[in-house]
C-alpha cells in the first residue's frame, strides 16, 4: 500500500507531517499549479488526477504464455437452435427426453457446440456416460481446466486406467471417494478392489463395510469366496446376509454347493404313476410331471443365518415357506432346467399345479434375477400374468421381469397389458421407445375427447371405463405423460395435428386438458430436437 | 420468412421469467388462428380467457394486444415472436387486416406527432428571461450543495476512511439525499456508489479514495464551467445531474445515420429499475454509441436493442467531448440478424484508445473494448514470473493476445466457463465492458458463432 493511501485510511487529522500527502506521480505538480488550497482539498484533487493517470496509463501485463489449444473437433457440432433447446434440458429438463437426445447426438455423430460444455460437465452423474461421447476434443480440453470435471477425461480416450497413487488416495479418501475409488476398481481390476476391502475393512463402521460389500457385486467372480466367506461371521447382520448372497450367485463356492444339496432333497419332479397317467403314455402323449415339494424343518437352525436365510418372514408369509423361498432362491433356475431335463414353461407349469404355487414362483423369480437366467423371464412374466397371488420376495415381480424381457419378448406381453384393468399401468414402466405395434394400440385407447365413452370399437369398455368416471382419470393422465415420452419419434407428427381443446367444465374434463396439453408440449419438444439431430 | 431473429433474442425481450414462460407455451400454432405477416407488421388471434388480438411490428418489435396484462410485451405477443421464430409458415403473407392496419396508422401518427414536437422544441421561441432565470436559481442551488459535499469530503479524508468503514448505508444516504436536495442528482448517484465500495473484497480503500477523487475534480470543474470547452462543460453539466430532455438531444446533439450493429447488450437490476446497457457500432462511420434505456418491472424497453442483430436507424449523440451516449431517433428498417465477427483490436491498441478517452473525459467510467485474436487463460499468478506479477495475486483469469508477445488483460472475477469452451485455447473475437481495472465479457465470436455471455440479471 502507498504512502498516499495509508495516509487517506488513517486520515490527514492524525498526520502532522503532509509529506505522506503526495502521490509521487505527475499528479502532485498538476495540483500545485492550482495554487493553494486547503491540505484535505488538495489531496482529494490529487487523489482524482492520480486515479485518471493510472486507469489511463494501465500497462498489459507481459509474456503470458496463451495455454495449449484443444485438438480440432472432426464431428458434426450441435445447431445454435439445437444448443438452445438442450440448454433448458440440462438446466432441468425431463430426463427422458434429455437422454434420447443425448442417445441420438451421438448415434448420429455429433457433438455438443462449445457453450453448452461447462453445463454438460457439470451434469449429474447419472447423465455421464451419455455426455461423454459428445464431449469432444473442446470438451475434453474444458475439462482439463477444473478437477471436478476429472470424470469427462477418465474413459473418452478408450483408455480405463486406476489412478497410479490408488492406495494411497484409498487410505486418505473421503468415504465418498473411497467408494468411486472402490467401485472403479472393481471394474477395471476386481482383484485390487477386493483388496483395498480386505485391508479396510476391521477399521470401518458397519454402514461402511455394507456400501462395499454391495460394490463387490461388481466383478464378482471364484477368487472373492475366500473374503466373502470370512464376512459371514461379521458382527453386523446385515453384512453377513448381503455377503452370503453373493455367494449365492457363485454357483461353485462351497456354500452355494451345500444350499444346492439341500433344495435338491426339497424338491423332485416326477412322473404320476396312477391310471389315468398310464393311459395318457399308452396313447403317446407325455403325462404332466408333478412338482414333489418339501418344505424345511419345523425350528430354524442358527446356522443358516450365515448362510443367507433369514428367518423372521414378511407379515403374512409362513415360516417355513418363507425358509423355503430363500433357500430356492439361491440356485439358479438353470439347475432345475437341467436336472429336471424340462423346459422352463414346463417346470413352472408344474409349480403353478402345487399347492405352494406362490412360494415357488417368488423363489424362482427371485433366483431368475439373481443369476441372470435370461430364458426364464418371459415363461415366468407369463406365469405373474396368470396368477393372483401377491408376491412376497419380490416387490414388483412383474415391472422387474418386463424390463428385462427382450423386444421380441416383451411386444406381445405389452400389448396384452391393455386389456388388463389392474395392470395397465405397468406400461408406463415400460422404458420407451415401445415398439411401434404397442404405441398404435395405447393411442387408440386414449379417449380422443373428455366425454367419449369407448375407447375403441372391439375393445371391451369396462377394462378401463369411460375417461370421466371418477378414479379413472389417474389411469389415463399418467398414460399419456408416459406416451409423450416412450411413443417412437415417427408417430409423433400426427399426434401434433390434433386440435387443441376448450377448456373442461367438470374436474375430469379438466384433467384431461391439462394430460393432453402436456403431452403435446413434451412431443413438439421431442419433434424440434429430432429435427436439429440428422445423422 | 417474417421475424428474422433467434429465441433467445426474443427471450431477452421478455419482461420476466415467467411471461418468458408462458410465451413459450403460446409459440405453438394450435393457439393461434388467422395467423398473418405483412412488410410491416405480424398477427394473430390467441384464444385465451377471452379471443385476444395480437400484433407485433417489425421495425421496432413494438407489440400491442387485446389482453388485460400490464406486462409489456404481454405473453402473447412473446408467443407470437416466437411461433414466428420457430414456425414462420404459419404465417400467410397478405394486407394487413383493419385491427393491425388501424394501429400501425396510430402508430405512425404518433410518430409523427414526436417528430414535429422535437421540432417545435427547437424552434419554439422560449421566454429567455425566465429561462436564464431558472438556471441561474438551479446553478446557485447546485454550487451550494458542491460546498456542503466538499467539505463533507474534506472531513472524511481529515477523520481517515478507516473510520467509515464501518458506517452503515443511511451515512451514504443522508449526503445523497442532501445533493438531490440540491438539485444534483447525478452527484448523489456517485455518492451512493461510494458505500457500495466498502464491501469490496480488496483495495477497498484505494478504490474509495478513486472515487472521492474523481468527485473532487468533479467539483472542481463544475466551479470554472465557463472556462471549459462546450463539449466537455456539457459533460459535467450531465455528471452533476444537469440532463438533457430526450427531445434536447435530438435537437442539439450530433446526428449519425447508419447500419448499427448491435455488438452487446446486458441487463442489470438497480433499485427496481431494469436498465439495459446496447452498444452499437456503426458500420460506415465506425462510431461506438451506448443506448441505455429504463424500465420498471413489467414495463418493456422503448428499443429491442439485441445482440447479433443489425438496424439501419438514425441516432442522435449527447454532447459530449468524448461522445458515446445516444438514443434512436428513428429506425429506418427493420432490425436483421447479424452474427459477424466484428473488427477487433488487440489489447495494447484497446489500451490506448481508452487512456485517449480518458484524457478527453476522466470521468469515463466503462468503455467497450472488442478484442481480436484473444485467448482466455487460466493464470495462476506465481510472484516472480516473468512481467508486473505484482499486479496478479491470486488465481485469476486473463485475455492474452494470441499472436502478439503475450500481453494480457484481467478478467473480471467470476465464472468464464462458456468463454474458455469457445476458445479452447484459439484465439477468438470478444466484446466486453473494460473500467480500467478488469473486463467483464458481453459477447464472444468464435467459429462463426456468437455468443452471448452479458448479465442477464433480470
Amino acid at each position: 500500500m502507498s504512502d498516499f493511501v495509508r495516509t487517506a485510511i488513517l486520515g490527514t487529522g492524525q498526520l502532522d507531517d503532509p509529506s505522506h500527502d503526495l502521490t509521487g506521480s505527475a499528479a502532485d505538480e498538476l495540483v500545485a499549479r492550482l495554487g493553494a488550497c486547503e491540505r484535505e482539498r488538495a489531496f482529494l484533487l490529487r487523489a482524482g488526477v492520480h486515479a485518471t493517470l493510472r486507469r489511463a496509463a494501465r500497462l498489459p501485463l507481459q509474456g503470458i504464455a496463451p495455454p495449449a489449444p484443444a485438438a480440432p473437433d472432426t464431428s458434426r457440432c450441435a445447431s445454435p437452435k439445437l444448443a438452445a433447446l438442450l440448454v433448458s434440458l440440462l438446466d432441468g429438463g425431463e430426463m427422458a427426453i434429455l437422454g434420447e437426445a443425448l442417445d441420438r447426438l451421438a448415434a448420429a455423430g455429433m457433438r455438443l457446440s462449445p457453450e453448452l460444455l461447462p453445463r454438460a460437465l457439470g451434469c449429474v452423474p447419472a447423465l455421464r456416460g451419455l455426455i461423454r461421447p459428445l464431449l469432444g476434443e473442446r470438451g475434453c480440453w474444458l475439462a482439463r481446466q477444473r478437477p471436478e470435471w476429472a470424470w469427462a477425461l477418465e474413459t473418452s480416450s478408450g483408455e480405463r486406467e486406476l489412478p497410479a497413487d490408488l492406495e494411497q488416495r484409498w487410505a486418505e479418501g473421503s468415504a465418498a471417494e473411497r467408494k468411486a475409488l472402490l467401485a472403479l476398481a472393481r471394474r477395471l481390476a476386481p482383484d485390487r478392489g477386493r483388496t483395498l476391502v480386505a485391508e479396510g475393512w476391521k477399521h470401518e463402521k458397519a454402514e461402511q463395510r455394507l456400501a462395499w460389500l454391495e460394490l463387490l457385486s461388481e466383478g464378482l467372480s471364484r477368487a472373492d469366496e475366500p473374503l466373502l466367506a470370512g464376512m459371514l461371521s461379521d458382527r453386523s447382520a446385515s453384512v453377513r446376509v448381503t455377503a452370503a448372497r453373493l455367494l449365492w450367485r457363485l454357483p461353485e463356492s462351497a456354500l452355494a454347493t451345500r444350499l444346492r444339496g439341500r433344495a435338491d432333497r426339497l424338491l423332485e419332479l416326477e412322473t404320476p404313476r396312477g391310471v389315468l397317467a398310464k393311459l395318457q403314455s399308452a396313447v403317446g402323449s407325455r403325462p404332466a410331471r408333478v412338482l414333489r415339494v418339501e418344505l424345511p424343518p419345523e425350528t430354524y437352525d442358527a446356522t443358516w443365518e450365515k448362510e443367507g436365510i433369514v428367518e423372521t418372514p414378511p407379515h403374512g408369509a409362513g415360516r417355513r415357506q418363507f425358509w423355503l423361498a430363500q433357500l430356492l432362491a439361491s440356485v439358479s433356475p438353470a439347475h432345475w432346467s437341467a436336472r429336471f431335463g424340462v423346459p422352463p414353461a414346463e417346470l413352472l407349469a408344474a409349480a403353478e399345479a402345487h399347492e405352494l404355487s406362490s412360494v415357488l414362483l417368488d423363489a424362482l423369480t427371485s433366483a431368475a434375477l439373481r443369476h441372470g437366467t435370461s430364458d426364464w423371464y418371459a415363461p415366468l412374466w407369463d406365469a405373474w400374468a396368470r396368477t393372483s397371488e401377491p408376491p412376497v420376495l419380490n416387490k414388483e415381480p412383474e415391472r422387474e421381469l418386463l424390463l428385462r424381457l427382450s423386444p421380441a419378448e416383451a411386444e406381445p406381453r405389452l400389448l396384452g397389458l391393455l386389456s388388463s384393468r389392474h395392470k395397465i399401468s405397468l406400461l408406463a414402466t415400460f422404458p420407451g421407445p415401445w415398439p411401434a405395434s404397442v404405441a398404435r394400440a395405447v393411442l387408440a385407447r386414449l379417449p380422443a375427447t373428455p366425454s367419449s365413452e369407448a375407447p375403441s370399437p372391439g375393445e371391451p369398455i369396462g377394462s378401463i371405463g369411460p375417461v370421466g368416471s371418477v378414479g379413472i382419470v389417474p389411469v389415463w393422465t399418467e398414460l399419456w405423460a408416459h406416451a409423450a415420452l416412450a411413443l417412437p419419434l415417427e408417430l409423433l407428427p400426427e399426434q401434433l395435428a390434433v386440435p387443441p381443446l376448450a377448456e373442461g367444465s367438470d374436474y375430469a374434463a379438466h384433467a384431461y386438458v391439462r394430460a393432453r396439453e402436456r403431452f403435446q408440449a413434451i412431443v413438439s419438444l421431442r419433434l424440434a430436437l429430432a429435427r436439429e439431430i440428422t445423422s | 420468412m417474417p421475424l428474422q431473429l433467434t429465441a433467445a433474442q426474443i427471450q431477452a425481450l421478455a419482461p420476466d421469467a415467467a411471461s418468458v414462460a408462458a410465451g413459450r407455451k403460446l409459440g405453438k400454432p394450435g393457439a393461434w388462428k388467422n395467423l398473418g405477416h405483412s412488410a410491416e407488421a405480424l398477427w394473430g388471434e390467441c384464444q385465451g380467457s377471452a379471443l385476444y388480438q395480437t400484433r407485433v411490428a417489425l421495425v421496432d418489435l413494438a407489440a400491442q394486444c387485446s389482453c388485460p396484462s400490464r406486462k409489456f410485451p404481454c405473453k402473447h405477443a412473446l408467443g407470437l415472436m416466437f411461433l414466428a421464430v420457430d414456425t414462420p409458415a404459419a404465417f400467410a403473407e397478405g394486407d394487413a387486416p383493419e385491427w393491425v392496419a388501424s394501429w400501425l396508422a396510430k402508430r405512425g401518427a404518433a410518430a409523427e406527432k414526436k417528430k414535429a414536437r422535437a421540432e417545435q422544441t427547437a424552434a419554439k421561441p422560449v421566454d429567455l428571461v425566465a429561462q436564464a432565470k431558472r438556471a441561474e436559481k438551479r446553478h446557485e442551488n447546485v454550487l451550494a450543495g458542491l460546498d456542503q459535499l466538499d467539505a463533507w469530503c474534506a472531513d472524511l479524508v481529515r477523520q481517515g476512511l478507516a473510520r467509515v468503514q464501518a458506517e452503515s448505508p443511511s451515512f451514504w444516504d443522508l449526503q445523497a439525499r442532501r445533493l438531490i436536495d440540491a438539485q444534483a442528482p447525478g452527484l448523489a448517484a456517485r455518492v451512493r456508489q461510494l458505500g457500495a465500495r466498502i464491501g469490496e473484497r480488496s483495495e477497498w480503500a484505494a478504490r474509495l479514495l478513486d472515487d472521492l477523487g474523481k468527485l473532487a475534480l468533479l467539483s472542481h470543474a463544475y466551479r470554472r464551467i465557463e472556462q471549459l470547452e462546450p463539449a466537455l462543460s456539457a459533460d459535467v453539466r450531465r455528471l452533476v445531474g444537469l440532463t438533457l430532455e430526450q427531445a434536447e438531444v435530438v435537437a442539439h446533439g450530433d446526428l449519425v445515420e447508419d447500419h448499427w450493429i448491435v455488438l452487446a447488450d446486458s441487463l442489470e437490476e438497480e433499485e427496481r429499475v431494469r436498465v439495459q446497457r446496447a452498444w452499437l457500432r456503426g458500420e460506415t462511420s465506425g462510431r461506438t454509441a451506448l443506448v441505455l434505456q429504463f424500465a420498471a418491472y413489467g414495463a418493456r424497453f422503448a428499443e429491442a436493442l439485441l445482440a447479433g442483430t443489425r438496424v439501419r436507424a438514425r441516432l442522435a449523440f449527447w454532447p459530449s467531448a468524448a461522445p458515446e451516449r445516444a438514443l434512436i431517433v428513428e429506425r429506418l428498417a427493420p432490425a436483421e440478424p447479424f452474427t459477424h465477427a466484428p473488427a477487433g483490436d488487440d489489447v495494447a491498441r484497446a489500451l490506448d484508445a481508452f487512456a485517449v478517452r480518458l484524457a478527453r473525459l476522466p470521468w469515463v467510467e466503462r468503455a467497450l473494448l472488442v478484442l481480436g485474436g484473444v485467448v482466455p487463460v487460466h493464470h495462476g499468478g506465481a510472484p516472480g514470473s516473468a512481467g508486473p506479477s505484482s499486479q496478479v495475486r491470486r488465481e485469476l483469469d486473463l485475455l492474452v493476445d494470441g499472436a502478439g508477445a503475450g500481453q494480457a488483460l484481467p478478467l473480471a472475477h467470476g465464472e468464464h466457463d462458456v468463454l474458455f469452451a469457445l476458445s479452447g485455447g484459439h484465439p477468438i473475437t470478444l466484446a466486453g465492458e473494460w473500467d480500467g481495472y478488469a473486463l467483464v465479457p458481453y459477447t464472444a465470436w468464435a467459429e462463426g458463432r456468437m455468443v452471448a455471455l452479458a448479465p442477464r440479471s433480470a
